[in-house]
């Protein structure tokens, strides 16, 4: 076990949307664009690594029967961090991703990660963990936002710079919730006949 | 004191101790982000003005009488690039179904016609009465007089949003209570 692999375990094995089914509201719902789909999960991000970071520190200290409530306090005073300074330097992206920033509290995804990894693991370990999976969630719901914006308005605009341009005619339906259910469903999908491969070769 | 007593006192201190740790750290974020915050609340107020009288070329605010040393802004004369008056544009607020619902909107000089509305903030229902911000039903507004600025169920000219009559009425009222306040100091 060594740092780089767990890294690398949380974007790939242990990815927290294809392989760990976790997260998948905020998936689903803030990914109407690329713009927005970053910018979700570098705040989610941000939370899952100074989580693991403080509870990771704290594990011989955190009594068994509390640690769900303190697991709890920790993240929501990191989204509370996170929320207020992103009204304050972000505002039109805090606009956008809207109610689902102060619910990054309750994302099954970090306080998975606190109870499953943070908990039991060294600090540097849980920083590689949270880094990896939080590269994972970003990965993955920018590829859910960009497809999305793609079909759904023909372009990509990523901070204010437009990075492809396709000349069909956009289904708005793409940017409405069936949009995302339907590319999320496609990639998975795709996800899953790839690993189902690798175990045919005995990978 | 005994063990089980000893322990409970053990995990409510460390509760209490982590708690306020948390409170501080945010105390100290607060406090800088929420300056921020006020600034870009101002910066989204002066481009709300712009929007509701677009040919304007500054604003002048117009202050109401002090009430405990301080001046509340009643209204904003609109001026062209030579000084003339070209309307007013205003900020109004009125209790909706859900919260309250504030609105800008500009008005030409003699106060007969609105030029633009736009909603501000409101907390409405979604999918029913936050459908209020949507160009559909503020378009209305565009260049109606108002002596007919009542919902059409009230004798004015306009439509209230299906299933959401409160939110509708209330944007209105907003405009009209604006207006009058606006007439009663001229």
């Amino acid at each position: 076990m060594n740092l780089w692999s767990e890294f690398l375990r949380g974007v790939t094995k242990d990815n927290p949307v294809f392989a760990l089914l976790l997260g998948l509201c905020p998936t689903l719902a803030v990914t109407t664009s690329m713009e927005n789909g970053i910018g979700m999960a570098a705040a989610s991000m941000f939370v899952l690594l100074c989580a693991n970071i403080i509870i990771s520190s704290l594990k011989h200290h955190i009594p068994p029967t509390i640690r769900v409530p303190i697991f709890i306090l920790v993240i929501a005073t990191f989204v509370s961090i996170i929320g207020m300074v992103m009204e304050a330097f972000t505002p039109a992206l805090h606009t956008a991703l809207g109610v689902f920033v102060p619910l990054i509290v309750v994302n099954c995804m970090i306080i998975g990660r606190a109870e499953a990894y943070a908990s039991k693991n060294p600090v540097s370990f849980s920083v590689a963990d949270g880094l990896g999976i939080g590269t994972g969630f970003l990965l993955v719901l920018a590829a859910i936002g960009g497809i999305r914006e793609l079909f759904g308005t023909g372009e990509i605009v990523l901070f204010g710079l437009t990075l492809i341009q396709m000349p069909i005619e956009a289904s708005t339906f793409m940017i409405m919730p069936p949009g995302a259910f339907f590319t999320i469903a496609v990639l998975m999908a795709l996800v899953n006949y790839r690993r189902a491969k690798l175990l045919e070769r005995g990978g | 004191m005994n063990d089980s007593s000893r322990e409970a006192f053990i995990i409510v201190g460390k509760l209490v101790l982590l708690a306020t740790v948390a409170a501080a750290v945010l105390a100290l974020v607060y406090v800088p982000t929420q300056m921020q915050i006020e600034l870009n609340r101002e910066q989204a107020r002066v481009e709300a003005l712009e929007d509701v009288v677009p040919q304007a070329y500054e604003f002048e605010p117009v202050e109401g009488d002090p009430v405990n040393d301080e001046r509340e802004v009643l209204y904003y004369r609109a001026l062209d690039e030579d000084g003339n008056l070209i309307g007013y544009a205003f900020f109004g607020t009125r209790m909706g179904y859900a919260g309250i619902i504030e609105v800008a909107a500009g008005i030409d000089p003699e106060l007969n016609e609105l030029i633009k509305v736009k909603i501000i903030s409101q907390s409405e229902t979604p999918g029913l009465g936050d459908r209020i911000k949507d160009d559909e039903f503020l378009r209305q507004f565009e260049g109606l007089e108002v002596d007919n600025l009542e919902l059409t169920r009230d004798t004015g000219e306009v439509d209230a949003i299906t299933g959401a009559t409160v939110s509708s009425r209330a944007v209105v009222e907003a405009l009209n209570l604006k207006i009058d306040e606006i007439k009663e100091t001229m």
